[in-house]
């Protein structure tokens, strides 16, 4: 029956061209617009909420206890999302800023979760080579304190892994006078 | 008094078509989440969407028009296909078969087409997206200063409509194959008895 294959061609020309020339006449000021939405020129010109997703900034001065060698570095981390965010992990090497020597490890204790648009202070904690620090303090007599930096640090927020190789003036380890 | 004649692979075909088509509309053929759901992509022939960095899930216009498309083509098949399924010695069935059979399968092999498209040019980008499983990715070098690296998990999964287009698809080519033994019997089956006229 040619009636019926005239009607099923017109159907699939209707199928295929209706919607592509509708979609078209609707974004026929703004032809870009047609893969390009607002959303994503948002996300590349930096008006989203990821594109102010900051991996964890040191806050204040780091914790030591010199009796302990207990350390605390305290990070500040804000949620720009809208949704819940877990930091799983925040770990890094302690180096003596000066002599580049290692002085221990700090870690997360354990997983911190961080409401939409909250900002919390995250405390990574550690035992210091008591040892090590004693043996710096000998090598600088007077000195109040020790400057460190950190190494290695890695942070697992949301699921995404940021490793940096070194992050300079992380403060200073106050020495007992 | 000859049964009705059905193709019911057609019908098997026509009603799990309209079936798939249902159920994209939730769930996705194809899904890939980075980190926790960071960024999140449901991609089907009839529905996809983006969802980044926990916001509000959006698409691309083009994309949606190419959506819309593959609603129409499938709700046409899935109806053609059921017409003729029930109706297969009728002079227009083949038109009907021709036109229902072929475009199920069409859609499933642009589909994939298309995901493998996107992977091959991710991977050039340096970026590894799985099709099937989880890996992880890395940014590449280019894309971040230096002394820093960043990854994340990343993974793909086909989903249910996917499997189920798949048999969808298969059918349509069973009904295919089917119409040509029906035809055959049909032609094969002698024509039907007369009553001889009746004289008082």
């Amino acid at each position: 029956m040619d009636k019926v294959k005239i009607a099923l061609t017109v159907l699939s020309i209707l199928i295929i061209m209706g919607p592509l020339v509708g979609v078209a006449y609707v974004y026929r000021n703004n032809l870009l617009g047609l893969v390009d939405p607002p959303q994503v020129k948002s996300l590349v010109n930096g008006g989203s909420s990821g594109s102010q997703f900051q991996t964890p900034q040191l806050v204040g001065e780091p914790q030591y206890n010199a009796q302990t060698g207990a350390v605390t570095v305290s990070f500040n981390f804000t949620n720009p999302l809208t949704n819940n965010v877990s930091i799983d992990n925040l770990s890094a090497e302690v180096l003596s800023a000066e002599s580049g020597v290692s002085l221990g490890n700090i870690s997360l204790n354990q997983p911190v979760q961080i409401a939409p648009g909250e900002t919390s202070i995250i405390n990574v904690s550690g035992i210091l080579n008591q040892n090590t620090i004693s043996q710096l303090e000998a090598q600088n007599p007077g000195v109040n304190g020790i400057n460190i930096s950190l190494a290695n640090l890695n942070a697992d927020v949301a699921g995404v892994n940021v490793h940096m190789n070194q992050v300079n003036n992380a403060g200073q380890l106050q020495l007992p006078g | 008094m000859m049964g009705r004649s059905i193709n019911w692979f057609g019908l098997s075909a026509g009603i799990i078509t309209l079936i798939v088509l249902v159920i994209s509309f939730y769930v996705p053929w194809w899904q890939l989440t980075i980190g926790q759901n960071l960024i999140k992509v449901d991609a089907s022939p009839v529905n996809t969407n983006f969802g980044v960095f926990g916001g509000a899930q959006f698409t691309i216009p083009l994309i949606w028009a190419l959506n819309l498309i593959s609603i129409l083509t499938f709700t046409a098949c899935g109806l053609v296909m059921l017409v003729y399924s029930l109706n297969p010695t009728k002079s227009y069935s083949k038109q009907l078969l021709g036109f229902s059979y072929k475009k199920p399968i069409y859609v499933l092999i642009s589909f994939v087409a298309g995901l493998v498209a996107i992977v091959i040019i991710a991977g050039f980008l340096g970026m590894s997206i799985p099709l099937m499983g989880s890996t992880t990715l890395i940014l590449p070098a280019h894309f971040i200063s230096s002394g820093l690296s960043i990854s994340a998990l990343i993974s793909g999964s086909f989903q249910l409509p996917f499997y189920l287009a798949i048999a969808a698809a298969a059918l349509c080519i069973a009904a295919r194959l089917f119409h040509s033994h029906i035809a055959k019997t049909e032609t094969l089956s002698p024509p039907p008895k007369t009553t001889p006229a009746v004289s008082i």
